[in-house]
């Protein structure tokens, strides 16, 4: 009996077992399908195809003959007969390679106060796609690398929701936490330790700076509470020892949690707060994080509001019939014209394969200038067929934006009409969010004095277009900074300064959260700014120019 | 009287001040109200329907349509009311227990409304008193609405509590599937909004 997994001209063999889905087979033979919505058949994310054998798929048989090919749900598929063929789409497939890591952090100017004078600290950043971490020799706070994986997580599922409904299930907590610490964080601390010559038993410290979802399951900790109104934490602040953990550390070590400020805002908002100091500055100040679950605070001469909006996961490339995490063989960019002579950039190897979320904002960026895309996010049919760019994908219009031969796929990669609709939602969330946080306090996006955009996607994404599209408000460029790692940061900083802890204590008290949904104006907000940029012009002056 | 164009195209394009403006003059010009809305609104509203099933129209625009329906609703209601219209159903719909996410519901809602049922929007974080009570005020279907994974599985408490009773249930929302329905035993379960229209449709026995 013999079951042949087959990726990328490699072939596997794995022993079958009945209770083993074929995406539980793929791992066996080491390759990590993507299972976006945690393996319950409510995506495609997972989807291979099926050669020669006898399947159940859902609840029904399914027969492939010789040399038939048959697509579906890795997850809900289970081998049947002795002998089968599995072929693994490169989408369907988890890579690290050249995976783009937002690790450059900016430590802000601090006193050289460590806890422990001697030995190592470690600074991680746990987010739900990837976790950093930098090694810190404590006695002269000066950083000596950084190394970064993906949460091994994301094996399990992709977003934060999953997650939380991952640990309903007896011992998926347990599991979820060992695939972190065991199969991420520890990887990461034998290679810092390996390059910089360290022995890891020397490492007194560790700092932890994540959602709160994330540092809950880190902490070996429920998250279940956070999935349901009011959204609660078990708590906002965590401390263990290494060993207790299961970090390859001294077992001793204090492993501190910068504190969450709620269920959905958490440390890592915390650690960027105190690190662009922008609740200690007068005037309309405004911290966003886009991401899958857009976190937003605003700052106005200090008194806080805070809040998250549910962007969904189409900046980072889910549920766009091309789109690809921001990894090796992503577009990453694109700039044209009315000719549509298409000019891509790629990360890494030169044929893409799909692309990442910052390519797609050009796309529509520069597609609402030269008229290629309505306000609507509609294409101009003609225009495409002119000059041979047409394509009809899954039923919708489309654009090609790379012909066949020159992708990774053989295919050729298209963006839909439905892909832009995916985007205009998200968007529309983040910028009707932050409108309508602004409206709490009796402000508009016109009042902003200064904007701080955190997190790794805001780092990869043109700003000019990102406010063309409407994502972000039309106030100047020059009222917007970029900050690297803030959580990295805030952090790291957690151990090179002990006063921090009771800075951070002292933050989190601060903001007032607010329940987007509850708000009078959101559900009008996030109508609006489905349109490009906007439905309510006033807000765009220099794109309605 | 015919369909008034220029409210049809106003509601289908989203021209949510043009459709106040269109619907006041007919009602200040004394046109009948049932027939601004069963005649230029309602189809305008099927339309855009029709064009999301055919990819010829995404979410975004059908958000955009019902924000203008509902302004000339606003308008409208309290007129059909006193005129005594008869809707064509009556339903009630809400966010499950746990969650507050409701533009997916606030839409299918006004697609609902858009066909000519009277709605009873019950909100969010529903718990299965707020569904009885509803079928019990005359809601011929209950729709159950869900964003979030871990919210879904209180469905099942909504169905079982609903057991007995003559209302249909629909079930809806992102993680929500047709296996997910029939686990639990819903009547049905539509994939997008436009859809959730033809399925209250076929649970009262409407002709599409």
């Amino acid at each position: 009996m013999s079951i042949r997994i087959h990726f990328e001209g490699k072939t596997i063999q794995v022993e079958p077992a009945a209770e083993c889905s074929v995406m539980d087979l793929a791992r066996q033979a080491g390759w990590h399908i993507d299972a976006k919505c945690g393996g319950r058949g409510s995506c495609a994310s997972c989807n291979v195809l099926l050669g020669q054998g006898r399947y159940r798929v859902f609840d029904e048989e399914l027969v492939v003959q010789t040399e038939q090919r048959c697509e579906v749900l890795s997850c809900q598929t289970y081998v049947l007969s002795d002998d089968a063929d599995i072929f693994l789409p490169s989408s369907s497939v988890i890579s690290f390679d050249g995976a783009r890591i937002a690790d450059e952090m900016d430590i802000p100017d601090h006193e050289h106060n460590p806890r422990f004078r001697e030995g190592f600290g470690m600074a991680v950043d746990i987010g739900t796609t990837t976790v950093v971490a930098a090694l810190i020799d404590l006695p002269t706070g000066k950083i000596l690398s950084r190394e970064s994986l993906y949460n091994q997580q994301i094996i399990k599922a992709d977003d934060v929701v999953s997650r939380i409904s991952l640990c309903n299930t007896e011992g998926e907590l347990e599991k979820l936490q060992d695939l972190v610490v065991e199969h991420t964080l520890n990887p990461i601390i034998h290679k810092l330790c390996a390059e910089t010559d360290t022995n890891s038993a020397d490492i007194v410290q560790l700092a932890i700076s994540g959602n709160t979802v994330m540092t809950h399951i880190f902490y070996n900790t429920s998250p279940v509470s956070i999935g349901t109104l009011p959204f609660e934490p078990v708590s906002r602040t965590f401390e263990a020892k290494a060993g207790t953990l299961g970090i390859d550390v001294n077992p001793e070590a204090m492993v501190v949690a910068v504190p969450a400020i709620s269920g959905y805002v958490g440390g890592d908002i915390t650690s960027d707060l105190y690190v662009s100091n922008l609740w200690k500055k007068n005037g309309l100040h405004v911290l966003v994080d886009i991401g899958t679950n857009g976190e937003m605070v605003a700052s106005l001469d200090g008194e806080m509001s805070a809040c998250a909006t549910a962007a969904g996961p189409a900046f980072e490339g889910a549920g766009l019939l091309h789109g690809a995490r921001a990894a090796s063989r992503a577009i990453d960019t694109i700039k044209y014209d009315e000719h549509l002579d298409f000019e891509l950039t790629v990360i890494g190897e030169p044929n893409p394969m799909g692309l990442c979320g910052s390519a797609i904002i050009d796309f529509i960026a520069e597609g609402f200038r030269c008229g290629l895309i309505n306000m609507m996010g509609r294409l101009d049919i003609e225009m495409l067929k002119k000059q041979g760019r047409y394509e009809k994908v899954a039923g919708m219009h489309a654009c090609m934006l790379v012909a066949p031969e020159l992708s990774a796929t053989g295919e050729s990669i298209t963006i839909t009409e439905g892909d832009i609709a995916e985007i205009l939602k998200a968007k529309a969330a983040i910028y009707g969010g932050l409108k309508s946080l602004l409206a709490e306090l009796g402000k508009t996006v016109h009042e902003i004095d200064h904007l701080v955009l955190a997190g790794g996607f805001a780092k990869h994404i043109n700003l000019e277009n990102a406010i063309c599209i409407g994502l972000l408000p039309d106030i100047g460029t020059d009222k917007y900074d970029v900050i690297g790692n803030g959580s990295l940061a805030g952090a790291a900083l957690a151990l090179l300064d002990q006063n921090t802890a009771a800075a951070y204590l002292e933050l989190i008290e601060k903001p007032r959260i607010v329940t987007l949904n509850q708000t009078e104006h959101f559900t009008n907000h996030y109508q609006e700014a489905l349109a490009i940029p906007n439905l309510e012009t006033d807000d765009f002056p220099t794109i309605y120019c | 009287m015919a369909r008034n164009e220029e409210l049809f195209e106003a509601v289908l394009k989203g021209k949510r001040k043009d459709v106040s403006a269109l619907v006041q003059t007919d009602i200040d010009a004394g046109t009948n109200v049932e027939s601004i809305l069963m005649e230029s609104m309602v189809p305008a509203m099927a339309e855009i329907g029709d064009r999301f099933s055919r990819n010829e129209a995404y979410v975004p625009e059908m958000l955009i349509a019902a924000r203008a329906m509902q302004a000339g609703l606003d308008l409208l209601d309290p007129l059909l009311q006193a005129a005594g219209h008869e809707p064509i159903g009556k339903v009630a719909i809400g966010t499950v227990k746990g969650d507050l996410h409701d533009i997916g519901k606030n839409l299918v809602a006004m697609m609902l409304k858009g066909a000519g049922f009277e709605v009873m929007d019950l909100g969010v974080d529903c718990d299965v008193d707020k569904y009885k009570e509803a079928v019990e005020n005359g809601a011929q279907i209950v729709l159950l609405s869900a964003l979030l994974t871990t919210t879904m599985p209180y469905m099942k408490e909504i169905v079982e509590g609903l057991n007995g009773s003559s209302a249909k249930i629909l079930i809806g929302g992102a993680p929500v599937t047709q296996e997910y329905a029939n686990e639990i035993g819903a009547d049905g379960y539509s994939d997008d909004a436009n859809t959730a229209v033809h399925a209250a449709k076929a649970a009262l026995g409407i002709a599409a």
